[in-house]
Formats: C-alpha cells, structure tokens, sequence
C-alpha cells in the first residue's frame, strides 16, 4: 500500500522457559509461544490474528503491548524498535497505542468512576494539561455513545456492553494511533456484539486508526477485519487479505478450521474436515511443519523435516501461504506413502 | 418407533420460576412453553439473562433454593409431571431419565478423582461391583463419546486431559445411564472452534444411535443451525418465538428475532453493515409493562407499550407450528392463538 | 394441593418490594452485636474517665470483697470490689479502654505492616515474595505467648510490649491474606490496561489493588479485634501484658482466680464481659465479611 506500515513485526519469537523443581527451579525446555512471525500492519487496518487457544495470537498480542518483551526479533511501531525505546518516545508509545480487552467486568477497576478510569492514560502520562482532560473525557464518551453525565459513577452501574464503551473510550482518550483488540466482543451478549462492532468500524473511520484484533469467532473476523493472520502453534501459516482468505484458504489447517465454523443458516452444509487428535504441546512443537502430525493433505517426508515459510502465492501477491503444498511438486517418497485424505 | 400421537419427550407447560432477589421478586422464567420431541433437538436461544439457564434448571428442579422456586406449570417427561414429583423420585430423574451438561467442564469435574471413577460413580453402580466390570463399564462409556485410548485414559484425572476430552468425559457421565433426554447447557461455548465442531458432531451421532432427545440452550445461532430441528427464542423471561429451525431462519416473526439474525455476522458473506439493536435488555426488576422488546423494537405500536402481545400462529399447515408473541402479527397469515 | 413438592405460591409483590433503602439496610445490621460492643466497649472506654464511679486504681481497704448488688452488696459497688477494695465496675470500664485502645493500635499496625508487605510479596512476586512469605511462615510457627515471655523478661511488661507481640503475631495473617487477594487482582485486566497506559507499580499499586483488596483487609481486620482482645487478656492473666495495677480485664480474671470459690464476681465479670466482647466481635466480622466479600455477593 501506499505508505509505509504503521506496525512492523520481525521475525518475533517469543519463548517460555519451562521450569521443574520447587527450591532450585531448572529450565526443561521451552514453549515456543510465538514463532518467527513476521506481519505489517497498515494506518487505518484492521489485521486479525485468528487461532485456537495456545496458537500465540495472545502472546503477540501483549508483545505489542509490552507486557512481554521478544526473546528474538524486532517489533517496530513508526519505524522505532517497540521494546527499545524510552523517556519520551516511550510515554509517546503508551499514548499512540492502547488496548481493549475481552471482558469489560474485568478491565475496568470497580472502585474508580468512569472518570478516573478513562482519563488514566491522559493523567500517567501528562499528556495533556489538567484543564483540558474534563474536555477530553466528554468527548470520548460521546464518541462511545455514553453522556458526559455518566462519568461520576462506578462501573457496576452499567452493562455489559456499556462498560465495553466505557473501556474502548479509555483507549480512545490519548488519540491512539493503533489499538490491540483482545477478543473485544466475545463477552458480551449476542445482540450488543454488532453494536460494538459497529462502533469500532466508525471509530476507525472517523479517527484512521488500525487496529490489530486477536479474535476466534471467525463471523466477527470476516465483518471486522481487512487482513487475517492465521495461526498454529505459534507460527504464522496464512496471512491473507480477508476476502481471499474466506473465499480461498489454502493453508491445510484453515481449510479445517473454516470447515469447522458453525453455518449461519441450517441448510448450509459444509464439508467438515474433522482432524485428528488434539493440538500438540508447545513445548515440543513437531518438526517440520508443525501441522504435519494432523495435516489430511500431507505431502510426504518434506513436512516432517522442512519448515515451510510464509511465501506469496504467484497469483495474489497479498495471500500469504506456509504451506510444502504450494511451494514445490508433491513429491513422494515410495517409502512413506500416501497423504491421508479424508 | 413411536405413534405420532405419542407424547412428546419432553413438554413443558407455562412454566414459572420466581426469585428472590435483593431488588425484589423476579419472575426469571415467565410463562414458559415448549416440547422435545423423541429424537430430536430444541434449541432455546436467548442472551444472558433471558431465563434460558433458569428454565434448564427448573426442568430438574435444580433451581437454587431457597432464593428461587418454581411457582407454577408442568414439566412432563414422558408424560408424567417432574414437578408433582418428591425430591426422592426426582434424584431417580436426574442423570438418569434427563441428564445435564453444563458448559464449564473445568467446574463439573472433581479434580481430585480420576475420571473413570467419576464416571461409574454417575452411572450409579455400587462399590460391591467388581472392580472388573466397573472399570469396563467405564471404558465403554467414554468409547461412546469417542474418548481415545479409553482403556488407558479411564485412571486419568481431569488435570491431565485438554478442555475438549474433559467435556467429552462430562458427556460420558451424563449419558452413562442412557438418558432419555439430554440438557446442553451451552457445552461448547468454553472450547475452541475445531473442536466444538468435534463435540457437536459428536452429541448428533450418539443422537442418531440411541433416539436421544436434546435440549440445547445457547446463544448462538450457528448452534441452533447445526444442531437443532426446533427454536424457542427467549427474551426477558420469556418465549417470544418458537418454530421448526428452518421457519425461524427463513422467516422470522418476531422483532426481535429478525434482529438478532441480522446482527451476527456470516462467515459465508461480507456484510457491508449489521444491523445493531439498540439498547439493551431490560432489567428484571424493570420490566416494561407491555411487551419487553418494545423499548428497542422498530416496528412496535402504542399497544405493545401497554399490553403484553398475544400468541400468534402461522396459519399455513406446513409451519410446523411456528408461532410467536407480536402485535405486528394480526394479519391475515397469523392466527391468535391459545396454546 | 396436598403434598406437592412446591412451594405454594408465596404472598407475592406486596411487601418484599419498595421499601426504602435506607430502613431496608438498617434492618439487616447485625443489631444485637452492635448493640453488646457499643455498652460493653466503646462507651465505658470512652466515658470511663468521667463515669466510673471509683478509681479503678487506688482501692479503699474497708471496702474490700464486696459482693455485687443482688448478692449482698450494695449499689455503691454494684459489680462488687476486689482484694484490695476497688470497684469491679469501675476497673473493668477503665479495662474496656486499655483492650479496646491494644486492639486498635496492634491491628493498625500489624494491619498496615502487614498489608504494605503483603502488597509487595504479591505484586512484584519473585525474591520479594520468597523472602516475605518465608517471614511469614516463620512468624506463624512461633508461638505468640513464648515471644511474649521472652520480650516480657528482656523489655518488661508494659503497653508498648503488648503492642510490639501483637503486631508481630498479626502481620502475618494480613501478609498473606492480602497476598493471596493481590495474587488475583493483579490478572485481572485493569491491572493490564494500567501497564499499557504506562502507569508506575506505585500508582498500580495504590490506585488499582488497594483498593480492591480493602475489603479483605477491612474484614480481616474485624475479625481479629476479637482475638486481639483474648490475646491481651491471656498475656495479661500470665503476668506478661499489661502490668499491674492498670485495670485490664485479662489481669483481672488473674487476680481473681484465687479467691474464685469465695469471691467469685472478681473473675466472673471481667470474663463474661471478654467472652461477650469477643462472641459479638465475631459476629459482627462474619456480618461484614459476608457483606463486603464480592465472592458471597447476589444470589
């Protein structure tokens, strides 16, 4: 796209020590949380990072936020190293990028008025006069949809959904430039979703923000997201603009993952890929691909032992596939059989 | 297997359960109607709140005592009234007759047991059995719900198993007496895309082998879609609508049904914009005196302000009794309804 | 309906509802509790400089081992006066004082030290909480009456001994308590939201888990005026509390207990008046924690 990625990913790895022993802990390995991911993300996007629990679309997550710091590879937000910077960059970054999280009962502080807790990032980081932050709260909570009036009480005298609006008007305070969404709709209840949806689709164009949402509803992906990122223990296996990645996944694994997704009326009747077994630990991810142990369209030995990268299809450069399906001749070995089908 | 005039698996009568709440009495569950049939899946889908988990636990008489009761109707299973029951016949009911799956396996599993003991224990075998037959009772129950390497897996403990097996072995304990009739209480609500898939394939194969009957209570209508031949949709306490599945997606009745349907988004489609019902639910405690979706209904007249809707049937025979509780039904197609 | 498993349907509407809030609360306090504290504590500890009828200190020999009003004595000395003449009333009014002022002082600041370590052990984990709850573990496996003793013996007996034991067996029920309270709050996602906008532990700290864990601390705190209260009261009745002749009602259950069989009411009262002191306390701090702890809340 025309200018430069607001939000750079490196090869970002992120690894746990897992650790045994009460008094003299020592390290047994590691999980690979998050697994040289590499991904933009443009001024006024919305990237999705979708996968089942444990595939790192969390730990990416608070990576940008620096809840967590990277044990390789760079995180550049503006062209800055994300985990670098300090003093007045870094109070810059705490107001350029703000989160929203899943559940509003638990991200905002039930002894603090609506005041207090929206104003917060203006207050820490002194970003603005003191004069100005009633101005500043009055406008975000109507940009939210809430009155001006409502920011004497606590949280519990709201709704769900209305709390919601209370914490997306927290991040909107300090004019982010980007916002990490952590599931920002899946805790409320079905027929206030679409209103929040809504609501971050109009902040969006009202005010270019990107945004980059963890998600596992794949209906609120498709709606919300220019740009899906799908992950598998850890790595990065499609990234894909959202209309070809729904029209045409190629990947394996979100061909199973699509399959599985519920109809959104009964006589649709998908072709369900079933996988087998369950998603392998972390700790000691397969060789390989890492998908190869479930894959129905394994190609042979290749799987096992090389690791497929993220390269572009020769017909959509923007649909981005880790796949040995796509990346060479199926070639197979007499030895190892054929890829099981089902 | 049965005459059509058989009764129902399942039937519940203007069924109402009050709770005592600190802001007063409540009437969680309102006038609630609906039937199972053998076999078969009703979905009821309604947001928190809508009564949807109470009318689950008023089923079993498992309400929380003493802060809420059931004060009127009829639950009859098989025919026969659960609420003319004592607490005695009715423990002979639960997990036996109806069992009941809930939605955190996490919660329904005791940590400290191993799974194989949780499951004989459910199926109600006792301690003098022989250790033999037990654990091979065990091992057959979680064979049925597809439990890998059930001979191994049996002297697991829930800590050891993946949220997808624990629910499956929550499966294995309420169908371990072969129930007539199986609650889901939003199973798959905790458990990963894949996975859920899994499980709901799953319930409708072991449907399909034994004439199982389910009620599904969820809020989600790609659940309904997938599993259920009937929806009753609850609002506020209330059934508002209620129909064979297909009725329900290809022509929904009530407001508020029509907007739900159009607020979740496809994965099949870009939707350019969803529809967002304004407002939220109304609050127990303040209700509306008329009917409860009015303050965030489009289409509602001065009336529905003032005056609870009447039941409205479709009058085409094929609908399969499709009906539903709106005032913008007094037209030809509807006819009122008593039942 | 004869039999039926249901309830009948209860008198509905009318009378549950609508009733003022205020009227409402009042009549859920827990009255008898408030009631028994506030005429056996916290008047004569405060009025007992004014009212008490004797000094409780110096007696008058003529007057010794009265008995109480009903039993042979007189009004002038209604609860009966000890071995050396003085009034039984009078001493355990002045002795509500000295244990109401040891309970507050030793829970402030066994309360505050033991938060503010809880706080630290259970936000910054790691080294800090090792070291902490190690303290803790420590502190909880020496028995308070020993420590007593052996601070009794090197310091003396005095207020701030009682004071120093007192703090020092609280601090740890608080460190971990609040420690466990902190270990939650601080996943919950507000904590989260806190670090993104870059706020510092100290402001996390103050502004987000404080005040979330007040609760506890609050009801914690209730709960244990009644067991500071018998703590006093047995230091003081082995001669390690509150020295002689300030009146202390563990003190004074000491003193009596020679002469139980002929002057029973000198250990009687001051013992009802802990063991009532002590019962209301308690539930009183059940009342408040299952008013405030946000697990028991709804229904």
């Amino acid at each position: 796209m025309d200018s430069e990625p607001v939000l750079k990913l490196k090869e970002v790895t992120k690894y746990y020590p897992v650790t045994k022993g009460l008094l003299f802990a020592r390290t047994i390995g590691h999980v690979r949380a998050v697994d040289r991911v590499t991904l933009d993300l443009d001024q006024g996007e919305t990237l999705a990072l979708v996968g089942e629990s444990g595939c790192g679309k969390t730990t990416t997550a608070k990576l940008i936020l620096r809840q967590e710091t990277p044990t390789s590879g760079k995180l550049e937000f503006e062209g800055q190293d994300v985990h670098r910077i300090t003093g007045a960059a870094l109070k810059q970054y705490r107001t350029d990028v703000q989160a929203v999280f899943q559940d509003p009962w638990s991200s905002l502080n039930p002894r603090m008025r609506v005041f207090d807790i929206v104003s917060e990032t203006l207050v820490v980081n002194h970003a603005v006069a003191k004069g100005e932050v009633a101005d500043r709260v009055a406008k975000v909570l109507s940009d939210v949809g809430l009155r001006t009036e409502q920011s004497r009480n606590f949280p519990h005298e709201f709704s769900g959904g209305q709390r919601q609006r209370i914490a997306i008007a927290s991040a909107l305070i300090s004019e982010p430039k980007l916002l990490v969404l952590d599931e920002p709709v899946s805790a409320l209840d079905v027929s206030i979703r679409s209103q929040i949806m809504n609501l971050f689709k109009d902040l969006q164009d009202l005010y270019r923000m990107s945004y980059l949402m963890v998600a596992h509803d794949l209906g609120t992906t498709r709606y919300m997201a220019h740009k899906v990122a799908v992950m598998y223990l850890g790595q990065l296996v499609e990234l894909a603009p959202t209309r070809s990645l729904f029209e045409a996944p190629l990947h394996p694994y979100t061909q199973a993952l699509f399959s599985a997704a519920l109809p959104s009326h009964p006589d649709i009747e998908r072709e369900e890929i079933i996988l087998e077994g369950e998603v392998p630990s972390p700790i000691d991810p397969p060789s390989g691909c890492s998908f190869h142990t479930r894959c129905p369209l394994k190609i042979g030995e290749v799987c096992e032992k090389e690791t497929p990268e993220l390269t572009p299809r020769p017909d959509d450069s923007q649909h981005h596939v880790a796949c040995h399906l796509y990346t060479r001749e199926p070639s197979r070995s007499p030895g190892d059989g054929e890829g099981k089908r089902v | 297997m049965r005459s059509p005039s058989a009764p129902p698996a399942l039937e519940v009568r203007d069924l109402e359960t009050r709770i005592d709440t600190k802001l007063g009495l409540i009437k969680a569950v309102d006038g609630v109607s609906f039937s199972v049939e053998h076999g078969k899946t009703l979905g009821i889908v309604g947001e928190s709140g809508s009564g949807k988990s109470i009318t689950a636990l008023s089923i079993l008489r498992l309400v929380p005592k003493p802060a809420a009761y059931i004060a009127k109707g009829q639950v009859l299973l098989d025919g026969e009234d659960l609420l003319e029951k004592s607490e005695n016949e009715m423990r002979k009911v639960r997990g036996k007759r109806i069992s009941m799956i809930l939605q955190d396996p996490q919660t329904s599993l005791n940590p400290v047991f191993s799974v194989g003991f949780q499951v004989v224990e459910a199926i109600g075998l006792h301690a003098d059995s022989r250790r033999k037959a037990l654990l091979r009772r065990a091992v057959e129950a979680l064979r049925r719900v597809r439990v890998a390497d059930p001979e191994r897996r049996v002297d697991d403990f829930p800590h050891q198993m993946s949220g997808g097996m624990k629910q499956r072995v929550v499966g294995a304990i309420a169908l371990g007496s072969f129930p007539r009739v199986l609650i889901a209480d939003e199973p798959t609500t905790a458990l990963d895309v894949t996975i859920q898939a899994q499980y709901l394939r799953l319930l409708k194969d072991i449907q399909a082998e034994t004439g199982l009957s389910i009620i599904f209570i969820t809020h989600d209508f790609g659940v309904v879609a997938r599993m259920c031949d009937k929806v009753a949709v609850m609002y506020a306490g209330r059934v508002v609508e209620y129909g064979p599945v297909r009725q329900i997606f290809n022509s929904p009745a009530h407001p508020y049904t029509k907007a739900l349907l159009n607020s979740v988004p496809a994965i099949e489609e870009d939707v350019d914009r969803l529809y967002s019902i304004k407002g939220q639910p109304p609050a127990f405690w303040d209700m509306p005196e008329g009917c409860r979706f009015e303050p965030r209904c489009d289409v509602a007249m001065q009336r529905c302000k003032t005056e609870y809707p009447a039941k409205f049937a479709r009058a085409a025979a094929e609908s399969g009794g499709h009906c539903a509780n709106c005032w913008a039904l007094e037209e030809p197609e509807w006819i009122p309804s008593r039942f | 309906m004869t039999d039926s498993p249901l309830p009948a349907v209860r008198a509905v509407g009318a009378g549950t509802r609508k009733r003022p809030g205020f009227w409402r609360g009042l009549r859920r306090l827990p009255l008898i509790p408030i009631f028994v504290l506030v005429v056996l504590l916290i008047v004569p500890a405060l009025s007992a400089d004014w009212l008490a009828p004797h000094d409780p200190v110096r007696g008058s020999i003529p007057d010794r081992l009265k008995p109480p009003v009903f039993f042979g004595g007189t009004w002038e000395f209604a609860l009966g006066t000890d071995r050396l003449g003085r009034d039984i009333l009078s001493r355990l009014m002045h002795g509500a004082k000295v244990s109401l002022s040891i309970s507050l002082v030793g829970i402030l600041a066994g309360g505050v030290l033991g938060t503010a370590l809880g706080l630290i052990a259970g936000y910054f984990r790691g080294l800090a909480d090792a070291i902490i709850m190690r303290l803790v573990d420590i502190s909880m496996a020496l028995p308070s009456i020993l420590l007593a003793l052996v601070l009794a013996v090197t310091a003396g007996p005095s207020f701030q001994t009682i004071i120093v034991v007192v703090t020092f067996v609280l601090w740890a029920l608080y460190a971990r308590q609040v420690r466990g309270e902190v270990l939650s709050i601080r996943e919950r996602d507000f904590v989260a939201r806190a670090r993104v906008a870059g706020a510092s532990d100290f402001r996390i700290i103050v502004r987000h888990i404080l005040p979330n864990a007040a609760n506890t601390i609050i009801v914690l705190a209730t709960l244990q005026v009644g067991s500071v209260i018998l703590l006093e009261a047995g230091l003081s009745f082995l001669g390690v509390g509150i020295p002689r002749p300030t009146p202390a009602w563990g003190l004074m259950v000491a003193d009596g207990r020679q002469l139980i069989v002929s002057a029973w009411w000198i250990a009687f009262f001051p013992g009802l008046a802990i063991t009532l002191a002590v019962f209301a306390l308690n539930l009183l701090g059940d009342w408040m924690r299952d008013k405030l702890d946000p697990r028991l809340k709804e229904v």
